[in-house]
């Protein structure tokens, strides 16, 4: 029996460039995030920053038991979920009949006026917006208190009332997002093939039927698909697309304050505050390592599911 | 063909609903834009809406001759035109051999998840400084660059985007001897202009919006890009941007407005490269492949 | 010809190689330490210096021998998060700056100079004195099994009480009395909001201000609490036995059921969450949104602006007020909280000392000159300049007893050179004239006038007025593992009780701060007073 020798050596030869290509942009991955993984070694030492890792004594699960029984933890894990969960399910719900109504239009420029704007918050950080949200939403200067006025009603204080936080961190970040988001159901809707309309047309389907019977079938998969790909975040306290690396972390830091601790602390806040403000490395690294865990295991799950049922492959 | 009535209605509705929604992303920064233009007593009464009242470029003039801000905005201009070519590279060095089947390069699936598992795990903040610090990054304009170099998931977007291209056409070109490198740039990039003007228009987003880098690999703030000057002197003390002294000086300006006209001057850039991509992305962009 | 210029290149080369060394040679006679710093907010230079390049750093320079360099420098507000992450690296500047519970984890890293020897050889006899000026509590805080381990940031523990300021134009307008007791002090605020004191006919105006952090150096709730008899976040005598944390006393929730109350009246700004205790006394004082505030003695210096703007606004203060008439205990934390700290690896050990000594010599010494190093004639805070800084701590009290004598008698040759400074600026407002700076001497006379915020002070201290903590050692493991824990869950709920949420959730509150550690900070304090 001839081996195809010849032939392997051939493919590798020519599959050596493909490993060159790569080595640069995983030289720079190993380094700076596989490196800084071997640091998670704390997680089973009480670290601290004169001893570093070879010093610092190992405390095994002690950190763990130090988490689960921090008394703020479960409240903080509920504030994350609650907010996760609204923002994922709004960042998934409007976009999409946002996109449908765009869909609908028949004037192009307006349509392409109605995407400039929408889509451009999402363009921002919340450094900027930040600075926007707290001056348009102070309750004696800001804007939104002005208009809530004018018409009546009682000031309020989105960004100091514990009871109105929560949901003024997914109201802001949907308004961020919302137009952005529906940039991937847009492309879902261009790719829809138009002969489908034109059978349904001849079958009689109005608008409605079209859209009930073409359309949204159509996005199902997508749908679907941001839908899995949102469990991975789930402990982000960002929307769908905090997969993207928009977590809530940068929204809630920079606008939460300690009278709104109690319904606005998330997990990342948590880390941070723990570990730089005062000193428990250890502890914050095991915060961050446990939410890692449960984030690999939903996006595993995610995939998984979005392969079964949506047929998607992630890369 | 006439439409009948309920779909006009619809129609109707429709433009009112998007109008709003436009307004709504409008709105609140022609109110911020009109704060910064107005002068700071008419803003302290309240009378300013949409529109500026007394109009002022003080607050303006105030804010561009400080020198940290200019700084601060040079760091960013840097970062973004130095880290952006960096991304951009990267990108494409790694999403060309992985849009490549497993058939063809059996070694992808290993490069895959090499990368994928970085999006779910970190290290967390210490170590990562401490690689940064050993490797002598601190306080280099490199540390705002490098470790960010690999946007995972712009290489997730660019991967799938290529196995979308016709496999025929670099059969072809293989057959007329071309290798791997000429097929990428000859062929794979002029054919990805859409994908690469949104991942472009990623990168600049990230550079020039991160912040947390610079608070904490810079030693001083004369080094801070542009967001991490802002988040520490003027989102993050709400007290005020300038001394009491300076404010007296320009009595019609206030933190008020000069915190507004920061704001921005810092969106400038963004305003400015936004007209020439949101062309690309208004047909959209496919996250991933679904297959039928 | 292209041979003589490269030829000529290589000679200077070697020159400047050559040169440059022998020239670091003659002018470094001395030594270099680097440090790391904050920066203070809202600090200004004169034309082309910077904190790297001042009045200060020239001083070091020429007079010590010292070149002092920055490894960096960060904001104020992100000081300590940034020093956490880079102490990760295991290389420490030379001279820094900690807290309690950063000292005490470095002490434990053993990577900090011993002290004792450098203190004993290098510090002057000025300098010992300054230290020792408190009973010597700083320093013991600072010693480890027998070492001195940091050199104390010495301040006024007297100097960090409260005062109540008031809005005097205000009490008149509405013909109020001066408060004599809490009730007084709640019918005032109450007033302030309702009654519309600025005469404008909006219902603009808050009674009461407060800042986000709740506690500090103004717009601050411990004159508030003090006047229920409540000594928040110091340690008192318990109940039964042993020492105890004031924050969890009842007392504290009586005060706080007063603050509500105050908040549902309005008299409490909605937004003071976001609020620091600047842009409190700088921002909505100064606005004349709020006609009332507990805190430090020098807080009018916050309004020198305001004041500019509006002459017809007038403060006072008054002594802290009691539930009953008599006045209330004033409560004196342990002043010290921040040490400087030199690292072992530093061949200069004795530069902290050196530095120490030439500061309060130029500043408080006989040889001061207040004027140049101290604050400068435009106003600007020159003393935020150097590396090392501490005051004596009896320093304010004399000084306001002084000029307060001199404006009596005339006769100013008992006067230092700082006191003299502020004998200057009273009499020149008291002139009428609108000087130069007539706003910051109108600050100044409200310091240190016979009816000033330190007047006041040194009623508390001739009237034994005053409450001191009853814990004065070193910062123990437990406060630094639970300190700031505790303290982000004190300011959590005692926001939320004063925003109104049920009082009932202080008790909750203490079972909380005992388990979250505060058991074991108590424990240690009381092992501490066991020992002494």
């Amino acid at each position: 029996m001839v081996r195809p020798h010849n032939m392997l050596t051939h493919k590798q030869k020519r599959n050596l460039p493909l490993h060159l290509m790569i080595i640069p942009g995983a030289l720079v991955i190993l380094i700076f995030s596989y490196g800084p993984m071997m640091g998670l070694v704390m997680v089973f030492q009480k670290f601290s920053a004169g001893k570093g890792f070879f010093r610092s004594p190992f405390v095994g699960l002690e950190n763990f038991r130090y988490v689960f029984s921090y008394p703020g933890i479960w409240q903080v894990l509920s504030n994350t979920l609650l907010i996760s969960s609204l923002k994922i399910i709004g960042s998934i719900v409007f976009p999409v009949l946002v996109a449908l109504l765009l869909n609908e239009l028949s004037g192009r420029r307006f349509k392409r006026v109605v995407q400039t704007a929408i889509y451009f918050p999402h363009f921002l950080s919340w450094i900027i917006l930040g600075g926007l949200m707290i001056d348009i939403l102070s309750p004696s200067e800001g804007l939104i208190n002005g208009i809530i006025g004018a018409v009546g009603g009682t000031p309020v204080y989105f960004l100091g009332d514990k009871n109105w936080f929560p949901y003024t961190m997914v109201i802001t970040e949907l308004w961020k997002e919302v137009g952005y988001g529906t940039i991937v159901y847009m492309a879902a809707l261009t790719a829809i093939d138009p002969t489908l309309y034109e059978a349904a047309a001849i079958d009689g389907a109005g608008h409605w039927k079209q859209m009930r019977h073409v359309t949204l079938p159509s996005l199902m998969p997508t749908i679907l698909l941001m839908a899995m790909l949102s469990l991975g975040a789930i402990l982000n306290a960002g929307g769908t697309l905090s997969a993207a690396g928009s977590s809530g972390f940068e929204q809630i830091f920079n606008l939460y304050s300690p009278q709104v601790y109690e319904t606005g602390d998330v997990l990342d806040t948590l880390v941070f505050r723990l570990g730089l403000g005062g000193t428990k490395y250890s502890v914050a690294a095991t915060i961050g390592f446990l939410k890692s865990i449960v984030s690999g295991t939903m996006m595993v799950l995610g995939y998984w599911i979005a392969k079964k049922v949506a047929h998607y492959e992630i890369i | 063909m006439k439409k009948p009535v309920s779909r006009r209605i619809f129609e109707a509705v429709n433009v009112i609903l998007l109008t709003l929604m436009t307004l709504c992303a409008v709105l609140p920064f022609l109110n911020f834009l009109a704060i910064s233009l107005s002068e700071s007593s008419a803003v302290a009464l309240g009378q300013v809406g949409f529109w500026p009242r007394r109009v002022t470029l003080q607050s303006y003039a105030f804010v561009l001759q400080k020198l940290e801000l200019a700084q601060a905005f040079g760091v960013s201009v840097a970062k973004v035109l130095v880290g952006v070519p960096l991304n951009m590279l990267l990108t494409l060095l790694i999403a060309y051999p992985l849009s490549k089947s497993k058939e063809e390069f059996p070694a992808r699936n290993v490069y895959v998840w090499f990368f994928i598992v970085t999006m779910i795990f970190s290290g967390g903040l210490v170590p990562w400084f401490l690689i940064i610090s050993k490797l002598g990054m601190i306080d280099s304009f490199w540390a705002l660059v490098i470790p960010s170099a690999v946007p995972v998931y712009n290489v997730v977007i660019l991967v799938n985007f290529f196995k979308g291209i016709p496999k025929g056409i670099e059969e072809a070109a293989t057959i007329d001897g071309a290798t791997h490198w000429q097929i990428l740039w000859r062929i794979f990039v002029p054919l990805s202009s859409a994908a690469l003007a949104s991942t472009i228009l990623f990168c600049v987003v990230n550079h020039w919006n991160s912040w947390f880098e610079g608070m904490m690999l810079m030693n001083r703030p004369s080094k801070y890009p542009l967001q991490t000057y802002l988040q520490t002197f003027v989102v993050g003390r709400n007290t005020q941007l300038m001394s009491s002294e300076a404010m007296r000086n320009v009595g019609i300006v206030s933190e008020r407005t000069a915190r507004a006209a920061q704001m921005f001057v810092a969106t400038v850039p963004v305003l400015m490269i936004y007209p020439f991509m949101q062309k690309y992305f208004t047909t959209g962009v496919t996250l991933g492949g679904v297959k039928e | 010809m292209k041979g003589y210029k490269i030829l000529s290149m290589i000679l200077s080369l070697a020159l400047l190689v050559g040169v440059i060394p022998s020239v670091a040679m003659a002018e470094q006679n001395g030594y270099g330490i680097v440090a790391v710093r904050p920066i203070p907010d809202d600090i200004t230079f004169p034309e082309g210096d910077s904190l790297e390049n001042n009045i200060w750093t020239r001083l070091y320079e020429s007079e010590l021998g010292i070149h002092l360099t920055y490894e960096w420098m960060t904001p104020v507000a992100q000081y300590e998060q940034k020093l956490n992450l880079s102490l990760t690296t295991g290389q420490l500047p030379d001279v820094f700056q900690v807290n309690a519970a950063q000292l005490m984890q470095l002490v434990d890293d053993e990577m900090l100079a011993d002290l004792s020897g450098v203190y004993e050889s290098h510090a002057s006899q000025y300098t010992k004195d300054v230290l020792m000026q408190d009973g010597g509590s700083a320093l013991a805080s600072a010693t480890f099994d027998g070492k001195l381990m940091a050199v104390p940031k010495m301040s006024s523990g007297i100097g960090n009480t409260n005062v109540l300021w008031i809005r005097t134009d205000w009490l008149q307008a509405l013909g109020l009395e001066a408060p004599k007791t809490m009730d007084d002090v709640i019918a005032i605020a109450t007033a302030f909001t309702k009654n519309d004191p600025d005469g404008n006919g909006q219902n603009d105006t808050y009674g009461l201000a407060l800042n986000k952090d709740l506690y500090g150096m103004a717009a601050s709730l411990e004159g508030f609490m003090n006047g229920f008899s409540a000594y928040p976040n110091i340690w008192v005598e318990g109940k039964e036995s042993g020492l105890e944390n004031g924050v969890v006393q009842p007392e504290v929730k009586n005060a706080l059921a007063a603050l509500q109350a105050l908040y549902k009246d309005g008299a409490i700004d909605p937004e003071f969450g976001t609020k620091d205790g600047y842009s409190v006394v700088n921002g909505d004082a100064g606005k004349g949104k709020v006609g009332m505030f507990y805190g430090y003695f020098w807080n009018m210096g916050w309004l020198t602006d305001a004041k500019t703007g509006n002459e017809n606004m007038e403060w006072a203060p008054y002594a802290l007020v009691g539930e009953t008439p008599g006045g209330a205990l004033a409560q004196v934390a342990f002043p010290v909280n921040l040490y400087y700290v030199v690292s072992a690896t530093c061949e200069h050990p004795e530069a902290i000392f050196e530095m120490l000594n030439l500061q309060l010599d130029r500043c408080f010494g006989k040889n001061a000159q207040p004027d140049i190093y101290n604050v400068d004639s435009a106003g600007r805070a020159i003393f935020e300049y150097p590396l090392i800084y501490s005051e004596p701590p009896m320093k304010n009290a004399d000084a306001q007893k002084a000029v307060a004598a001199a404006l009596a008698s005339g006769d100013v040759s008992l006067l230092d050179a700082e006191q003299k400074g502020y004998y200057n600026q009273v009499v020149s407002y008291r002139s009428g004239e609108r000087a130069d700076g007539w706003a910051q001497n109108w600050a100044a006379e409200k310091m240190w006038g016979e009816l000033g915020s330190m007047a006041v002070i040194n009623q508390y201290v001739d009237g034994n007025k005053l409450y001191h903590d009853r814990y004065y050692g070193s910062s123990t493991q437990s406060m630094a593992d639970f300190g700031s824990i505790l303290s982000q869950k004190q300011a959590q709920v005692f926001t939320e009780i004063i925003q109104g949420a049920d009082i009932a959730q202080f008790d909750q509150f203490v079972t909380d701060w005992y388990d979250l550690g505060g058991r074991q900070i108590t424990d240690d304090v009381n092992l501490w007073q066991s020992q002494r």
